[in-house]
């Protein structure tokens, strides 16, 4: 930028009483402001929904539709979060049927072992977006957690999600965290594997103790676990009596399915089954039968066809009980320090009430699971991100007499 | 692994520091002489009257009479701050109060045309200094930097009226930089990803950086005086710009300890719980890229024009007011060069500064009863950075200055003179990280506002006989 040497300023610069008003004024040197001064500096703790993990992946395309960005954008504040370079660490899946992931022309096929790593424009001193992708209650006080992953180092860089979150100097917090403490184990049909009740509420008050500590005048929302076992990767045993959810369920075993008839009858046939079921009776050898257990059939445990990636009545208790253990601890958390609490079950069971999410993948549509939910049928898609964030933002504006603005919905 | 980008860093502090450097003269460094000082620094056409006008307007020598000694200094206390925008966290400078002296030294017989004598000043220099925690450390955690002219002066007196003057100029010239080294922004092998493109956070200090060095430059000064009326003046002197290379700079690092440990496996040796120090140490020992070694680069002090108009025509007043040039431009942009490990790293950094000019008025009442001298003034100077280089070692703005001051004669043949400067400015937008591509604007590198002030304490012992 060019500039003729300014005469004129120095002159101008003789006006003394204009140039004590300037001294006195930065309202000319300074970002615009933001919706409300709680709003100043905002983090996210979390793990893939709050990150952005979609279809099985995450990528910049992905992150830029997360919740708290979405949120950030109403709140007119500065957001960053720790973008990944194209197509993604791992590129998320974009065809439900052939597996296949966000490739770059030109480059050789993703997989879902690839990785690209951070984007050079988006390393900064702060980040505000510090989920990351895989964590449980257990890991935002730890640097190297029981659930360390590549993306704990991509995202955090050596410090804990905790103190990441803390070098923004936080005046607003949103807190998701609980939803790999169950998820895993709810979808294998292995819920013992869960975190207890016990540990999780110690866990989580370590995690929330820490944060308030180095942010002593923090606002926020907490945010309760979702009931896993209502994500739309697992149906009901009761549809394999359809026949075209049979047809569809062979077209993906790679064999004929058949209901188990003693284990799907009775209380059985009010099992969930994991999706992904049918997908291991893919990887069988040829010849294997495409039997579809819904009850234990050999004691339980991961050997047992009926067992694992299946979720009987009685484990379906188990798993809404567990989680209504971590979601009381976590609304008594939240009124214990004044943070607002924020319950996403009934939205999402509301979708799943009007039909939005299917019952069963539809394997003819480019999303299976609905509008709502990404193609790994776990993750909630850009649209229910939205209905997530006006959610949050009723909360936030109810809780600390705000006026965020909600987002349109499609 | 290497680390290709920590010289980089170093090579950016080098050339940052040629605006502070040039730009000091805003904290103070036409600090030459405390009746300068009081007089807003507007005294090219009527100088005061002591040894000093060889450095402001060295043709008015042949106006004293006999010997004429000059000396003093200022001290010169900065307050700067810098408050981010993401956070509104507030950054105190941590400056030092600085001394610039001055001596002069001039003789011009009553029967002769001819005056002679030298000075010894300081005209560009300055110390800026940021806390450890400060983000912009890596810019500049501390600069320092000092130029004494020693000006040997002719004068002759050519007519009754008019007198020209003039010498060349011997310039020392010492630099000393210290700033941190940001982790996040070295390569953790060739052509291989960056610490930050693997999380780490920009602002991560491993490393503390430190240049040393000095040199020599060559110049001269030439001014012109006259008295066309017995109620005016006018005067006006030209100050080249004077080249110093620094060719044989110390450049050292040391190990500042991160305490990092890798999260999560990314790739060997990125494994999970890897203490990110023990992969970066190394570097710092032979055949690392963070040994000791030479450094070069040049820094041209600029050129100053500087022209006056006084006026003395009412009873035992005289008032002055001048206008002045500094060649900023001349430094768009600066080659550095490595001498070591970190030769690759070699480069042209960009500055882009503009010149600037700067409105200065003076004004001086005599006390008729006991020849003491009241003074005032006040100067106005525009910014020489553009927008996208105001940085941590000079947080460059438009600035004014309020001045006022008393001479007070002592004896016969004894003066002192005292002044007062306070230097206030606007704030002004600016960055704390390195600008690495002209096509970056100040709207994309801008983070925060830096304000600054100065209170200037000067005080000149002058002596005649």
């Amino acid at each position: 930028m060019s500039r003729s040497h300014t005469v004129v300023r120095g002159a101008l610069l003789l006006g003394a009483v204009g140039a004590m008003v300037a001294c006195n004024s930065d309202t000319h040197l300074v970002v615009p402001p933001v919706a409300d001064p709680i709003f100043q500096s905002y983090v996210s703790l979390g793990n893939s929904i709050t990150a952005g993990y979609q279809s099985g992946g995450i990528n910049d395309s992905t992150q830029r539709l997360a919740y708290p960005v979405l949120l950030a954008k109403q709140m007119g504040t500065r957001f960053a979060y720790p973008s990944l370079v194209m197509p993604g660490c791992a590129p998320p899946v974009n065809n439900f049927l052939t597996q296949t992931r966000v490739t770059l022309t030109g480059s050789a096929a993703s997989t879902a072992s690839t990785c690209l790593l951070r984007s050079p424009a988006s390393v900064t001193a702060v980040i505000n977006n510090v989920a990351v992708p895989g964590i449980a209650s257990a890991d935002p006080t730890a640097v190297v957690g029981p659930n360390a992953n590549t993306l704990v180092e991509l995202f955090l860089g050596g410090e804990t999600m905790v103190q990441k979150a803390l070098d923004a100097k936080p005046t607003f917090a949103t807190v998701w965290v609980g939803n790999n403490d169950i998820l895993q184990p709810a979808l294998s049909g292995l819920p013992s594997t869960a975190t207890p009740v016990a540990t999780f509420v110690t866990n989580y008050a370590k995690t929330i103790n820490a944060l308030t500590a180095g942010a002593p005048s923090l606002k926020g929302v907490l945010i309760g676990v979702v009931q896993v076992a209502a994500t739309p990767l697992m149906f009901s045993a009761q549809l394999l009596a359809s026949p075209t959810v049979l047809a569809a369920a062979t077209q993906v075993a790679g064999r004929p399915v058949t209901p188990d008839l003693v284990t799907c009858t009775g209380a059985g046939a009010n099992s969930l089954i994991d999706f992904q079921y049918l997908t291991a009776i893919r990887a069988r050898p040829a010849g294997f039968p495409g039997t579809v257990f819904c009850q234990k059939i050999s004691g339980g445990g991961p050997t047992d066809l009926g067992d694992l990636l299946v979720l009987d009545p009685t484990e379906q208790a188990t798993v809404t009980a567990t989680i209504n253990g971590y979601n009381a601890y976590i609304k008594a958390k939240a009124d214990s320090i004044g943070f607002a609490y924020y319950d996403p079950n009934p939205t999402l069971a509301g979708l799943k009430a009007t039909g939005a999410i299917p019952a069963f993948p539809n394997l003819t549509s480019a999303q299976p699971f609905g509008l709502y939910f990404s193609l790994d049928g776990v993750h909630p898609s850009g649209a229910a991100h939205v209905l997530i964030t006006n959610d949050l933002i009723k909360i936030i504006n109810a809780k600390y007499a705000t006026s965020l603005v909600a987002l349109p919905t499609s | 692994m290497m680390v290709h980008r920590v010289t980089r860093l170093l090579l950016s502090s080098v050339a940052l520091a040629v605006p502070a450097a040039l730009s000091a003269q805003a904290f103070g460094l036409n600090e030459i002489g405390s009746c300068a000082v009081s007089r807003g620094y507007a005294t090219t056409a009527a100088p005061c009257r002591d040894a000093s006008t060889i450095y402001w307007n060295s043709a008015a020598a042949t106006q004293l009479s006999g010997w004429n000694i000059t000396a003093g200094g200022a001290w010169i206390a900065v307050k700067g701050s810098f408050t981010q925008d993401t956070t509104l966290r507030v950054w105190n400078a941590d400056v030092p109060t600085s001394f610039i002296p001055h001596v002069f030294v001039n003789y011009h017989s009553p029967t002769s045309k001819l005056a002679w004598g030298v000075g010894v000043y300081v005209p560009y220099g300055l110390t800026s200094q940021w806390t450890d925690s400060f983000p912009g450390r890596f810019s500049a955690k501390k600069a320092s930097l000092a130029t004494i002219y020693v000006q040997p002066n002719v004068a002759w007196q050519i007519t009754p009226k008019w007198s020209i003057g003039g010498g060349p100029i011997i310039g020392h010239s010492t630099v000393e930089l210290i700033q941190g080294v940001d982790l996040s922004s070295q390569a953790t092998s060739a052509g291989g990803p960056t610490f930050g493109q693997l999380g780490v956070a920009a602002g991560t200090e491993f490393a503390r950086a430190r240049l040393k060095g000095s040199a020599m430059g060559y110049g001269a000064q030439i001014a012109i005086n006259g008295q066309p009326t017995p109620q005016w003046s006018v005067g006006a002197r030209f100050l080249t710009p004077v080249d110093f290379k620094y060719d044989n700079a110390d450049a050292t690092f040391s190990q500042i300890f991160t305490g990092l440990i890798v999260g999560g496996t990314v790739q060997a040796p990125f494994t999970a719980g890897t203490p990110i120090d023990s992969l970066v140490a190394p570097q710092f020992r032979t055949g690392g890229s963070l040994v000791a070694q030479k450094a070069s680069t040049k820094i041209t002090h600029p050129a100053q024009i500087q022209g006056g108009l006084a006026y003395s025509g009412y009873k035992n007043w005289l008032l002055e007011a001048d206008y002045a040039w500094i060649g900023w431009k001349r430094f768009d942009v600066l080659p550095v060069a490595f001498q070591g490990p970190a030769s690759g790293s070699n480069r042209n950094l960009l500055e882009s500064y503009n010149n600037s000019s700067a409105i200065r008025l003076g004004a001086e009442y005599t006390i008729p009863t006991d020849g003491w001298k009241l003074r005032a003034g006040f100067a106005g100077v525009a910014s020489a950075a553009p927008p996208e280089t105001v940085t941590p070692l000079l947080p460059e703005q438009d600035r004014t200055y309020w001045t006022f001051g008393a001479g007070i004669p002592i004896m016969h043949r004894w003066t002192l003179d005292g002044a007062y400067s306070h230097v206030a400015t606007p704030g002004a937008r600016g960055r704390i990280v390195e600008r690495t591509s002209s096509t970056q604007t100040a709207d994309q590198l801008n983070s925060g506002v830096y304000h600054l002030s100065a209170n200037v304490f000067s005080f000149t012992l002058k002596a005649s006989f």
